[in-house]
């Protein structure tokens, strides 16, 4: 009799499993359709470096990055190059003139970010890392002196997606905030310059 | 002029199955991607039709690997009887009254006898491709095959002592008005049901090609157009399997409690694809629902189970089918 039971359970189960897999099928699916659709990132996410800029006042645009050289000795693969200047703040004595970090080197550890006293750079949100030529690779973060804004325009243009703002993760909220304001005036000012040059 | 009629039907049958297997093949995975909330193949053409097309001439494109020792005439004969012995079986199946190839008056023993050949070209496969995991898949797969063959055939018995007839189309003309052997005979049904879910080696009895144990079984060697080969034999199987269930046990191209003899042909052709693609769902279903048999369990499911009750179902059916005569 208990073996009887036991037959008709199994069996029960065949049906209870098919059953199961049936009302799945008509479930949400789950999938997300990755180049179309991105799901939002945690604040804690670590993508490319990304270089802060003064936003506000006479040197607006200018990189924060004061080539302290912190970032460069703290590197444990070497990848960032710094070349320095006068400052035009009579009140500071260097600026960064170029900063360019080799990406073909970089492993996403973080320290540069940590020796930073100045809050110039950050870990970004971008994390679409592939490039058609190694000298891509090289990015430029600081060009005489200036936040370089071609930078992030060449690597979407490669991957087709749009210039996309990156948001600082958790600690810098007030960097982000007023950074996120300054990118969506680029984007403004872009799509502004963008029909006139199409245009000529 | 028999021999270019002949070589016509194979063309267009081969035809025929080719796109079946493609649609097969993208019903597989739209069903499997469902089951377990994806979305499946959508990218390749609209809504992902294409993608197995696209499968197919990346898999003729590539390069022809063989390994160094294995027998080259066994493996190269492998995939080719792998795929012609099912494919032969569709040649006494009826599509609709009067559309069906050759309807011979063995038709159901011919069918059989092929689809026990199939073991050879596992076999083959295995022992050619010079390859532990390709033998081992291969001795499975021979000892799978001859167990389940027999609680096949055994369960299919009873059919053919109700009807009297081994001729698929009678058989099928006997099932007019509703009358399916499915009603006589349910256990039959079932038990032909699972037995040809191991005969075609597919989950839960996928044991020959057991992903996560064998590698990829018997044609772990294989690659490119061969690979395609044993691909297509699968899911030709399979279509032979399920139209062999619709002939004998649902009616074929009859649609119950309607005069069939007034409905259109292409109607009828319908009817029958449309069974034949209800089993194919039902096969998928059970593939992406139930775990894999153990060796054991499974040779033990065959013999301890299947075969008892198929014998049972056997003589029962001999003994009402011999009361009702006298």
């Amino acid at each position: 009799m208990r073996f009887l039971i036991d037959v008709f359970k199994g069996l029960w189960s065949l049906f209870v499993g098919l059953g199961v897999t049936f009302k799945y099928m008509f479930r949400k699916k789950t999938t997300v359709q990755y180049p179309e659709i991105k799901k939002p990132l945690a604040d804690r996410f670590i993508g490319y470096v990304k270089m802060m800029y003064e936003t506000e006042g006479e040197f607006a645009g200018h990189t924060k990055c004061v080539a302290c050289m912190a970032c460069v000795v703290v590197c444990p693969v070497s990848c960032i190059q710094v070349t320095h200047d006068k400052h035009p703040d009579p009140t500071k004595k260097r600026i960064a003139n170029d900063f360019i970090l080799d990406y073909t080197k970089c492993e996403f550890c973080n320290l540069c970010v940590e020796a930073c006293n100045f809050d110039a750079i950050i870990m970004g949100h971008d994390y679409e890392l592939s490039f058609y030529d190694r000298a891509d690779m090289d990015m430029i973060l600081v060009k005489d002196k200036k936040y370089n804004d071609d930078l992030y325009a060449a690597s979407r243009r490669q991957t087709g997606s749009e210039y996309r703002p990156i948001i600082a993760p958790r600690e810098r909220e007030i960097v982000d905030v007023i950074n996120k304001r300054e990118h969506e005036e680029r984007l403004k000012k872009q799509a502004e310059k963008s029909p006139a040059q199409q245009s000529e | 002029m028999d021999v270019i009629l002949g070589l016509l039907y194979v063309v267009i049958l081969f035809s025929l199955v080719a796109v079946q297997v493609l649609i097969l093949v993208f019903m597989e995975r739209k069903v499997s991607a469902w089951i377990q909330s994806r979305i499946g193949p959508n990218r390749v053409g609209p809504w992902g039709l294409l993608q197995t097309t696209a499968d197919i001439i990346k898999l003729i494109t590539k390069e022809n690997i063989r390994n160094i020792q294995s027998d080259k005439v066994i493996f190269f004969l492998a995939p080719i009887l792998a795929f012609v012995a099912p494919f032969a079986g569709f040649v006494t199946i009826p599509v609709a009254e009067n559309l069906g190839i050759q309807d011979l008056n063995m038709g159901a023993v011919y069918v059989f006898a092929l689809g026990s050949s199939m073991v050879f070209s596992v076999i083959w496969a295995g022992y050619g491709s010079n390859n532990r995991y390709a033998l081992i898949g291969a001795m499975r797969s021979a000892a799978q095959m001859i167990s389940y063959e027999i609680p096949l055939v055994t369960s299919v018995l009873g059919v053919f002592l109700i009807a009297g007839t081994l001729s698929m189309r009678e058989i099928v003309a006997l099932q007019e008005s509703g009358t399916w052997y499915v009603i006589y005979q349910p256990l039959g049904f079932i038990l032909f049901l699972v037995a040809a879910t191991a005969e075609a080696n597919r989950a839960p009895f996928d044991l020959p090609e057991a992903e996560s144990e064998l590698v990829a079984g018997f044609h772990t060697e294989y690659s490119g157009m061969k690979f395609a080969f044993f691909f297509l034999a699968e899911y030709t199987e399979m279509l032979v399997a399920c139209s062999l269930m619709t002939v004998l046990f649902l009616g074929g191209w009859l649609i119950p409690f309607v005069d069939n003899s007034q409905i259109p042909w292409w109607i009828h052709i319908f009817v029958f694809i449309f069974k034949v693609y209800s089993m194919i769902f039902l096969m998928m279903w059970f593939r992406w629902t139930f775990p894999r048999l153990r060796v054991d369990h499974l040779m033990q499911f065959g013999w301890k189970v299947l075969l008892p009750f198929a014998l049972v179902n056997l003589v029962v059916t001999g003994a009402v089918a011999l009361w009702l005569k006298s």
